[in-house]
């Protein structure tokens, strides 16, 4: 009789660990960093895992979450280095045309989001995970989630319409630009 | 609008709308709201867009190969996880062949009081290995002549590998393990169905007590259908509780016991 195991049911969830990874991260190494670490946790603790099939996906989530933000306090803790987001998105551009070119690419604009919306972006609209399940991962209530989720669509598509970005939750600092 | 007065339409409203996570009576609210409200309407357009550009986008990002370290970590996980738990059967299957042979001289002959109870050795056995991710099985089914030959060989009998696919069950494959009874070897061949519900099929040699008919024990999830025959016990295992076991173990009996 031929019987072949079916790979580890985490296996099949490292493509979307990995582009979750990657849109808290946007940086290809740190991400598979960041999955690297999360499913060595995972594997660990894997035969105290309580829950079923379709929570497997949302728990791998929020272990990733969990390390991301603490590679990000470890990251905040050390005075020589800070992290992208607190750095800005680069070069000043002057002006709106330029701008406005660069950020129809929605690759770009997302780069401009915090993590945070990033994250629940992809989580919610992507992934499909309900407000709740989103909000977990998160370890906030699920009115933020929904709020942040209002925020992070009015900014990308501030963003994609070439407009000015605002202020917006969670992103640690206001981006005051003068509106032509 | 019908007659029921709705809730004023909130963010919250708008933002579920677009991700299809409202009951039909508040998505008929909204609708509404937005035939009145432009602005809002708008909003939800170019929300809506934006979540079908942001699939596309994030789907290409899905399809590149898994990195050879991460694969790495599934292979490299059976001394990190299990090891413990399989170091912690081995002590027990040390102490329990040490006290048979300590206290009764060279185990010459089977001493009733240190055999441990068939399904409790069975279940025991269980419970370690059908966690096992990556090595659940010593030899598997894919050399099942082999394996089958082999601890045959060693338990001193002629076993047979009862099909399950009828039940939904394929072989895994099996290993040879430490028994507190006759020649101290037992059997174990397990079974996993496409939910990757595992049940495994328990023998061992030595069984002294004389046959016994088709029994079964059990706390809570974890239960076993067991009998004797021939100086041979047979215990099917699972955390599947007794009803959905039962079929099973009737056809495992069957096939044995023809």
């Amino acid at each position: 009789m031929l019987f072949r195991r079916p790979p580890h049911p985490i296996e099949a969830e490292i493509p979307r660990l990995r582009r979750f990874a990657l849109a808290l991260t946007r940086d290809r190494e740190t991400a598979d960093d960041l999955v690297q670490d999360c499913v060595a946790r995972a594997l660990a603790a894997w035969a105290t895992r309580r829950g079923d099939d379709a929570a497997l996906r949302p728990w791998l989530f929020t272990i990733l979450h969990n390390r991301w933000r603490t590679r990000q306090q470890r990251e905040w803790a050390r005075p020589d280095r800070i992290s992208l987001e607190d750095a800005g998105e680069g070069p000043e551009v002057s002006g709106g045309q330029w701008e406005a070119l660069e950020l129809r690419d929605l690759d770009a604009a997302l780069a401009k989001l915090p993590g945070d919306q990033r994250a629940v972006l992809l989580l919610v609209g992507v992934e499909g995970l309900s407000y709740e399940e989103a909000a977990r991962v998160q370890n906030v209530p699920t009115g933020t989630v929904m709020s942040r989720l209002a925020r992070a669509r009015d900014r990308l598509r501030a963003l994609m319409d070439g407009e000015p970005p605002q202020a917006s939750e969670g992103s640690g600092r206001a981006h005051l630009r003068r509106v032509k | 609008m019908s007659g029921r007065a709705a809730a004023a339409i909130t963010e919250a409203d708008l933002v579920a709308y677009v991700d299809d996570r409202l009951s039909t009576e508040r998505r008929a609210d909204v609708e509404a709201h937005l035939v009145l409200n432009a602005e809002d309407a708008a909003r939800v357009a170019a929300w809506q867009q934006q979540a079908d550009d942001l699939r596309a986008h994030f789907s290409r990002e899905s399809d590149e190969p898994v990195p050879a370290e991460m694969a790495a970590l599934f292979a490299a996980q059976r001394p990190s996880v299990l090891g413990p738990v399989l170091r912690i059967a081995a002590v027990l299957a040390l102490v329990l062949l040490g006290a048979g042979a300590g206290w009764y001289g060279r185990g010459a002959f089977t001493p009733a009081g240190v055999v441990a109870a068939l399904p409790q050795e069975a279940t025991r056995a269980h419970l370690v290995y059908s966690r096992e991710v990556l090595h659940p099985v010593e030899v598997t089914a894919k050399e099942e002549q082999h394996l089958v030959a082999w601890l045959s060989k060693r338990l001193g009998t002629t076993l047979k590998v009862p099909s399950l696919s009828g039940q939904g069950f394929g072989l895994v494959g099996g290993r040879l393990l430490p028994a507190s009874s006759g020649n101290h070897t037992a059997a174990q061949f397990m079974y996993e169905n496409r939910q990757g519900q595992r049940l495994t099929l328990y023998v061992r040699s030595g069984e002294s007590g004389g046959d016994t008919s088709f029994r079964f024990t059990g706390e809570g999830n974890a239960v076993a259908f067991y009998w004797i025959e021939d100086g041979f016990g047979y215990a099917l295992t699972s955390e599947t509780g007794r009803d959905a076991l039962l079929p099973v173990a009737r056809s495992v009996y069957e096939q044995l016991t023809r």
